[in-house]
């Protein structure tokens, strides 16, 4: 994940460039069907993709195969696509595209997955698109913090525990949590929102998810 | 509890405990007191709603994965082998890198050539669905032209004639604009009701947030507001007599408090596509107090008989209130 630093993810352009390929030959390389390319793309689309595929099936071996499925697709057919900076929102639509398969074939659609549904509509998936990457640059800041702190965090906003409830796993004091979590908080928001160094637009971008989610 | 005196352990605070009403309150005035203070909290609030999602991230190995797919992929290799590229084709291959030039540069080219549809309604409404999911709905007798596909940075749509309303696919990348003669209005996602007449048009906001643009002049509209713009002047104006009933000719909702007859003639008119005429007699300014639900005009009009002495009469599209005729 060394590569997924804060402000690379934001645009595969500046991925292909910084690793030496540009966006023709990446496609050309997909092509031509040269592993090493594909194994490079996979890599690093990887994480967005399963974390996708993984918010809609239960289990993790079965968001593994949606995105395995969706880039054997790739090796054995031939795909049109005329541009590189088309690539991820095609890998995207067709992982959603895969995990509604699914869904329908073990007949899980209907209930609580019928949020899925709305993703079939190109305005909603751009949207979703860029909650993902938001929520991996969280991710990759998170892993970030250091030790205790991340601990701490990770027991609160991923695993749902309160802050009592933490303090007694971790053999600490409530306060002890608190400040940690106010220090993660604190780092977070300096890493993700206000970088010091930004090569694109990235805090441009960032306020406009803002903007997105105060309507 | 007291207010700690470091913001983030404040907010942090107010994120854990939602049922603190004590504290929301503080948070509350918090807020208002500094423009900063709500930008923070918003920022930091954007990223504590988005973490628990970042936990699906915890079991994406990439490169344990990669590993797992390049096995994968080599026994479907095995099974059915790939033709390698060898140098008896790097001339088809040459051609072929030439011909993708050719084609990203035709690409180039038909991505700044936009396709224009019109579409005009005479005596129905209708409604199209654009390339974004956006919605326009078209009164009687509208006209408006959309390209076939959005390209390109902006959405553009032209309102050419008559009314329509708009329903806005969000998307903050690419701003959408409805050009109306010499007037623009800029809008990010929402949906709001566009009526060109003569020399002026009138602008009604349902949600979300508009600019109405004309040359220099401008003016930001929000939810239930509404503005009109002077096409020869090029002036805007607030237009504080634009209502609900504005959106009638698409919602069948009609609202009138304390409105005259003559008001109530003129939303009947613009609601149900017809022209109506008072007789000289009638005193315009009796007032009605009354709420109509997705009434057809005839039930209306059946309703307003039970309420005034007067008749209305119904031919083609024109409707003639008089008085009573003496017997």
């Amino acid at each position: 994940m060394g590569y997924l630093s804060s402000h690379l993810c934001l645009s595969d352009v500046y991925f292909f460039m910084i690793s030496g390929l540009y966006s023709q030959e990446v496609l050309q390389g997909l092509q031509a069907r040269d592993r090493a390319v594909f194994a490079r793309v996979y890599e690093y689309f990887y994480p967005l993709l399963f974390a996708t595929a993984r918010k809609y099936l239960g289990e993790r071996e079965q968001a593994e195969e949606v995105v395995q499925d969706v880039f054997l697709r790739l090796w054995e057919k031939d795909f049109a696509l005329e541009h590189a900076a088309a690539l991820k929102s095609y890998l995207f639509r067709a992982v959603i595209n895969q995990c509604i398969n699914h869904l329908q074939r073990h007949r899980l659609l209907e209930g609580h997955h019928d949020t899925i549904r709305h993703l079939q509509e190109e305005s909603y998936l751009c949207t979703f698109l860029e909650e993902q990457e938001l929520r991996e640059r969280i991710h990759a800041a998170v892993e970030r913090l250091p030790e205790q702190c991340r601990r701490i965090f990770k027991l609160s906003r991923y695993s749902g525990l309160k802050n009592a409830e933490i303090a007694h796993e971790l053999q600490l004091s409530v306060k002890t949590v608190e400040n940690q979590m106010t220090i993660a908080l604190r780092q977070l928001k300096a890493a993700l929102l206000d970088p010091p160094d930004k090569p694109i637009s990235a805090a441009g971008r960032l306020k406009l998810l803002l903007w997105l989610f105060s309507i | 509890m007291t207010k700690p005196t470091d913001h983030y352990s404040f907010i942090l605070l107010c994120l854990q405990s939602p049922e603190d009403e004590v504290l929301q309150a503080q948070l509350s005035s918090w807020l208002a007191e500094d423009n900063s203070h709500g930008e923070l909290y918003q920022q930091v609030h954007l990223l504590w709603e988005q973490a628990p999602h970042a936990a699906f991230f915890e079991e994406a190995d990439a490169p344990a994965a990669t590993a797992r797919f390049l096995q994968l992929l080599d026994q479907v290799k095995a099974a059915a082998p790939v033709v390698p590229l060898t140098h008896v084709r790097r001339r088809w291959w040459a051609a072929a890198v030439l011909l993708m030039i050719a084609a990203a540069g035709w690409w180039q080219y038909s991505r700044h050539r936009i396709q224009w549809i019109a579409k005009t309604t005479t005596g129905r409404p209708d409604s199209v669905l654009l390339a974004d999911g956006s919605k326009i709905y078209l009164n009687k007798h509208a006209s408006v032209k959309y390209p076939a596909a959005f390209t390109g940075k902006g959405r553009e749509v032209q309102l050419i004639a008559g009314e329509a309303f708009f329903d806005i696919a969000t998307n903050p990348v690419h701003p959408f604009t409805v050009v109306s003669g010499p007037a623009q209005i800029h809008v990010l996602g929402t949906s709001f009701n566009v009526k060109a007449a003569n020399t002026t048009i009138q602008v009604y906001v349902l949600s979300g947030s508009v600019a109405v643009a004309h040359q220099q002049h401008s003016l930001r509209l929000q939810a239930g507001q509404g503005a009109s713009c002077n096409t020869r002047t090029g002036e805007i104006k607030a237009d504080t007599s634009a209502g609900n009933n504005q959106l009638a000719w698409r919602t069948r909702e009609l609202q009138f408090t304390d409105t005259s007859l003559q008001a109530v003639c003129e939303a009947l008119s613009d609601a149900y596509g017809v022209t109506m005429v008072l007789d000289p007699g009638i005193s315009k300014e009796r007032k009605l107090n009354a709420n109509f639900n997705n009434k057809s005009l005839p039930d209306i009009l059946q309703t307003l008989t039970a309420l005034y002495d007067y008749q209305f009469e119904q031919l083609n599209d024109t409707i003639y209130v008089h008085l009573p005729i003496k017997r």
